[in-house]
C-alpha cells in the first residue's frame, strides 16, 4: 500500500467514498435494469398466452 | 437526424451493446487513474502533499456534476421542442446520477477542505454554496417530476425547472473569478489552456474520461429501464382495458 503524509486518513476517505458511492449507484442501476427486463418477460408472456 | 435519435427500438438495439463498451472501457480508464492518483504520481508540496491526491476523485466528480446538468438540461430542451420521449426519457435517468456524482464532488470537496483551509465548509463560499444549489437543482427535478400526476405534465415541470437552472452551470465555473472563494481558480480550463504539470494533468483527463464514460452507461441502463417500465405501464394498461 502507498504511504503518504500527515493526511492519509483524509485521502483514504475520498477515494474509499468515491469507490462505494460509484460501485453502489452501478449495481443499483444493473439491478433496477434486470427487474424492469423481468417484468416486462412476465407481462409479455402472459399477453402472448391470453392472446 | 433527431429522429434517427428519437426510435427507442434503435436507441435498444445501439446500447444493447455501446452501454457494455462504456462501462468497460470506463471502468479501465478509473482503475488507471486510480493507481496513477495512488501510488504513481509523486505529490506536489505546493499543493499541500499528498492530500493533492484527492483531486483524482474531486475533479471528474466536478466536472460530470456541471456536464451531467447541462446534458439535463439540453435533453429538456430538446423534449420541450421537439416533444421527443427518448429526450425527456434521457433527462429522467441523468438526473438521479447526476445527483449522485455532485454528492460526490461535494462530499470529497468538503474532506479535501478540513486539512486544506481548515475548515469543512464556508457557508458564503460561492463555489461551495453553488455546487450545492446544483444538488438542490436536481433532488428538486426529481421531486417535481414524483409530484406530478401524468407523465406529461412531469416532463413539461421538469424541463422548465432544467432549463431554468441551467443558468447555475457557468455561475459555477466563474464563481471563483466573480467572487471571493478559499477554492483555488480554474487549473486546467482556462483561457490560456492548462496550467498543470502533465504528470498531474494526463491521469486527471484519462480518470475524468473514465467518469465520463461510466457515467454514459448508467444513462444508457437506466433509459432502457424506463423505456421497459412504460412499455409494462402499456400492457398493464391494455390489459385492464380489455378486461
Amino acid at each position: 500500500m502507498p504511504e503518504f503524509d500527515k493526511n492519509a486518513a483524509y485521502i483514504w476517505a475520498c477515494f474509499g467514498l468515491g469507490a462505494l458511492m460509484i460501485l453502489a449507484t452501478t449495481l443499483q442501476v444493473i439491478l433496477a435494469a434486470r427487474a424492469a427486463r423481468k417484468r416486462l418477460a412476465a407481462l409479455e408472456t402472459a399477453s402472448d398466452k391470453d392472446a | 437526424m433527431w429522429s434517427f435519435f428519437a426510435n427507442p427500438h434503435k436507441f435498444l438495439r445501439l446500447s444493447d451493446w455501446l452501454a457494455p463498451v462504456f462501462y468497460a472501457a470506463g471502468a479501465v480508464c478509473i482503475l488507471w487513474g486510480l493507481w496513477q492518483g495512488l501510488w504513481v504520481v509523486p505529490k506536489d508540496e505546493y499543493q499541500g502533499g499528498d492530500i493533492m491526491r484527492v483531486m483524482f476523485v474531486h475533479v471528474p466528480a466536478a466536472w460530470l456534476a456541471m456536464a451531467s446538468y447541462s446534458a439535463l438540461a439540453v435533453a429538456s430542451f430538446v423534449w420541450f421542442i421537439w416533444r421527443h420521449e427518448l429526450a425527456d426519457i434521457a433527462a429522467k435517468a441523468i438526473a438521479p446520477l447526476g445527483a449522485v456524482w455532485t454528492a460526490l464532488c461535494l462530499a470529497t470537496g468538503s474532506i479535501w477542505g478540513k486539512p486544506t483551509w481548515g475548515t469543512w465548509w464556508q457557508w458564503d463560499d460561492a463555489r461551495m454554496m453553488s455546487v450545492l444549489f446544483l444538488f438542490f437543482l436536481f433532488l428538486g427535478y426529481m421531486a417535481l417530476r414524483a409530484a406530478m400526476d401524468t407523465r406529461q405534465k412531469a416532463a413539461r415541470a421538469g424541463a422548465i425547472l432544467a432549463m431554468v437552472g441551467a443558468l447555475n452551470v457557468p455561475l459555477i465555473k466563474f464563481s471563483v473569478d466573480l467572487f471571493t472563494s478559499l477554492h483555488q481558480d480554474a487549473s486546467v480550463m482556462t483561457a490560456e489552456g492548462p496550467k498543470m504539470a502533465a504528470v498531474y494533468l494526463w491521469p486527471l483527463m484519462i480518470s475524468a474520461l473514465g467518469h465520463s464514460l461510466l457515467f454514459g452507461g448508467l444513462v444508457m441502463t437506466s433509459m432502457r429501464t424506463e423505456i421497459r417500465d412504460r412499455r409494462t405501464a402499456r400492457l398493464r394498461a391494455a390489459a385492464l382495458e380489455g378486461g
